[in-house]
């Protein structure tokens, strides 16, 4: 028995590696998968080998695409009937709010009670309010209240809604260096219940971050 | 709803028709008990399917049951071949309906309905799949069905083709799901590689090589097992005849 020659060999390698997709017409079918096609039939008759393999691979294929016919017991028009009412009854004609029921569940609703209070929790940790800058807190500015504003104006009295309680008068103070004095609204003007302001500390000191002239000035003008 | 621009029926490319068992699903075997306006939906063929999509978004119930009768059955055989068992597969196409339906709205007019709606049953397959790899190792247990009752008198051709069908699924069960998808996909409902390829949401290349890769496992498996089958049935005939050890023993043997 004479040795294969391995040119051959090389070739029916080649051959195999194409052989799968060969036995389904899946080779392509524009030039080069034509081709290639091709040249396996042309193989195929001079190869008893690569016959067999090839045979194998569509004896696999003929025995799935058998599988693929076979019908299990139970499944026949009935079963299709009932499964379109199935999906009928889940869908159009799901009573108004199965949809949403579906997609809250009670597990979904476990969990984001847990998340909201784990944030609570968090946020509770997180926020320290005994340190925390309250308007109220927070040392009022005493400056000449009747001193123009940057803009050349005068606001004695600033009518206003207080977070808590009813409606008061509360009185401007001042502003600090000519222009607003600390940060965003709250900042902008010091405001202070004027029923409050004989209790202030920082009246008698003259503030915390204005000077004692500053401080004269507004007791003058109260 | 909005309203979308309607396609030219020319360019929307038609579902592939399926194996025989899925065949049929639009024209003459429609499910019984529907309504006339609903089979007449469903079998009418200058109706495509982003018609009755649109028509189901403006609120006509009888469209979406007309679509689900074009494609129960498709979506009952496709997960059936990928999931192995009749309850399971009938829960996957009923739950791919309902997802259909809740995202009826993210349809895109421009693309086929049916690979929108195979994606939506692949996927749920094959998620299936993973939730029970580590639940079941190997089961036949609708595929023992196929086998006709041996007091029944049928053709022993017949019971050797529903022995063969069990041994098919003994197969496709060990082969890797992404593979799985692919050959049941092409082998047994037709699908070319072009639309396998967007259902999977991979390149046609991928498509190409998994179906390359499906079509050589499979063969090796089924190499294997029908060898291991037709030693087993030699052993018992030499048994019976009693010139040879019966299969036990001789299985002993082996090892």
């Amino acid at each position: 028995m004479s040795a294969p020659d391995p040119s051959r060999l090389a070739e029916c390698e080649r051959l195999c590696a194409e052989l799968p997709l060969f036995v389904g017409d899946d080779l392509g079918r524009d030039v080069a998968g034509a081709e290639r096609a091709r040249w396996v039939r042309e193989h195929l008759k001079g190869c008893a080998r690569c016959r067999r393999h090839a045979s194998a691979l569509q004896q696999a294929r003929k025995a799935l695409q058998q599988f693929g016919r076979a019908t299990p017991d139970g499944v026949d028009e009935e079963f299709f009937t009932d499964l379109h009412e199935r999906v009928l009854s889940e869908t159009v004609h799901a009573p108004i709010g199965g949809a949403w029921r579906d997609r809250v569940s009670i597990g979904r609703l476990s969990g984001l009670a847990a998340a909201a209070m784990l944030l609570f929790a968090l946020g509770f940790w997180l926020v320290d309010l005994s340190t925390g800058d309250s308007v109220l807190r927070r040392p009022p500015l005493v400056l000449d209240a009747s001193a123009p504003r940057p803009d050349g104006g005068r606001d004695d009295l600033v009518r206003a809604v207080p977070y808590a309680g009813g409606r008061v008068e509360l009185k401007l103070l001042g502003y600090q260096d000519g222009g607003a004095v600390g940060q965003g609204m709250a900042g902008r003007l010091d405001l202070r219940l004027l029923g409050d302001e004989a209790r202030l500390p920082s009246r008698q000191t003259g503030g915390a971050t204005t000077g004692g002239a500053a401080a004269d000035g507004a007791a003058q003008h109260r | 709803m909005a309203t979308a621009p309607r396609p030219d029926p020319a360019s929307v490319p038609q579902p592939p028709a399926g194996p025989p068992a899925a065949r049929g699903a639009s024209d003459v075997s429609l499910p019984g008990g529907l309504s006339a306006a609903v089979l007449q939906l469903a079998a009418a063929p200058q109706i495509d399917d982003g018609e009755l999509v649109r028509r189901t978004r403006a609120g006509q119930e009888d469209a979406f049951a007309a679509l689900v009768a074009r494609y129960q059955k498709r979506a009952f055989w496709i997960a059936f071949h990928v999931v192995g068992r009749v309850e399971e597969a009938r829960d996957v196409a009923q739950e791919a309906f309902v997802r259909l339906f809740r995202s009826l709205d993210k349809y895109d007019f421009a693309r086929s309905f049916y690979t929108w709606f195979y994606r939506i049953v692949m996927n749920l397959a094959i998620d299936y799949l993973r939730k029970i790899k580590s639940a079941r190792s190997s089961s036949i247990e609708d595929f023992v069905t196929l086998l006709p009752d041996e007091r029944e008198p049928r053709g022993s051709q017949a019971l050797e083709r529903a022995e063969e069908n069990a041994q098919v699924w003994t197969v496709l069960e060990k082969i890797d799901p992404k593979l799985r998808a692919v050959i049941v996909m092409r082998d047994i409902h037709g699908l070319s590689c072009r639309e396998i390829a967007p259902i999977l949401r991979i390149t046609h290349a991928t498509a190409r090589w998994r179906l390359h890769r499906g079509r050589q496992v499979f063969r090796e498996y089924w190499e294997r097992l029908v060898y291991d089958v037709d030693e087993r049935r030699a052993r018992q005939v030499r048994a019976q005849a009693g010139n040879e050890p019966g299969e036990l023993e001789n299985g002993s043997c082996e090892q």
